[in-house]
């Protein structure tokens, strides 16, 4: 699994790419911990690479979501599709995230 | 219940090194009797989520092996089948209680959702204790993929 962070204005664009499952989505809360660390609350999570996702990752997301939450930031998603999306959608997320098409929406709310 | 071409099983310790091999046979098993390529990602993260249950709780001292079987089931329609085997304590996922994928963000617990995925997932999926192993057997549908 792949991170590529931008700083955009008030927020940090995380790209994540290859798969985030049962093996990596440790990977995820670690940069969440990271990113806290740095002074970044409002994350803006590009999953337009992302090729797979699985209940561990989820986990991993609204884990790291909670966290931002509670340091007054929040997790937006973006560039979602195929299976993610589905996923995505089938557990509900769909409706507790805020989710936008690309990572410029995200930004400009 | 005819099955055709023959089971093809791999058996490994229930660790989470074997997630990827468990995988791999799973996918290139379903690609060569027919699941079209596009639901490759459903399968994939079915057998995970089933395989890393077996791997997290079948075995109190995390000693024990992990079986898995794929056949091709002929019949209306033709499906695709898939059998995990462990030999640890008996426990039906399947009588999970349901998570309520409707809290609110705030509400909403970290986890639980693995099994709900699954049955979400799949075209039909049983649980059957027998000689002290645990059997889950899932499957999908072929044919409404090719119509």
């Amino acid at each position: 699994m792949e991170f590529k962070n931008d700083k955009m204005g008030d927020y940090y664009v995380v790209s994540i790419a290859g798969r985030l499952d049962a093996m990596t989505s440790g990977e995820l809360e670690k940069q969440c911990d990271i990113w806290l660390s740095q002074g970044e609350h409002d994350i803006v999570l590009d999953m337009g690479n992302l090729e797979y996702i699985s209940s561990a990752g989820l986990r991993s997301i609204l884990s790291s979501a909670k966290k931002l939450k509670k340091k007054g930031g929040d997790l937006y998603l973006c560039g979602l599709e195929g299976l993610v999306a589905e996923v995505l959608k089938m557990s509900g997320f769909a409706a507790i995230f805020q989710i936008f098409e690309t990572r410029e929406q995200a930004i400009n709310g | 219940m005819a099955e055709s071409g023959g089971v093809d099983a791999l058996r490994g310790p229930a660790v989470m090194e074997t997630l990827d091999r468990v995988q791999a046979f799973v996918l290139q098993r379903a690609l060569t009797l027919g699941l079209p390529a596009e639901h490759a990602g459903k399968l994939e993260l079915v057998t995970e989520e089933l395989a890393v249950n077996v791997i997290n709780y079948a075995y109190s001292d995390g000693q024990g092996d992990l079986e898995v079987l794929c056949w091709l089931q002929e019949g209306e329609p033709r499906r695709f089948c898939v059998r995990l085997r462990d030999w640890g304590f008996a426990f039906d996922p399947l009588k999970r209680k349901k998570p309520n994928t409707e809290l609110s963000f705030e509400d909403r617990p970290i986890g639980d959702l693995g099994i709900f995925l699954v049955v979400e997932m799949v075209d039909g999926i049983s649980y059957k204790r027998e000689d002290n192993a645990n059997e889950l057997t899932f499957c999908f549908n072929l044919q409404k993929y090719s119509e």
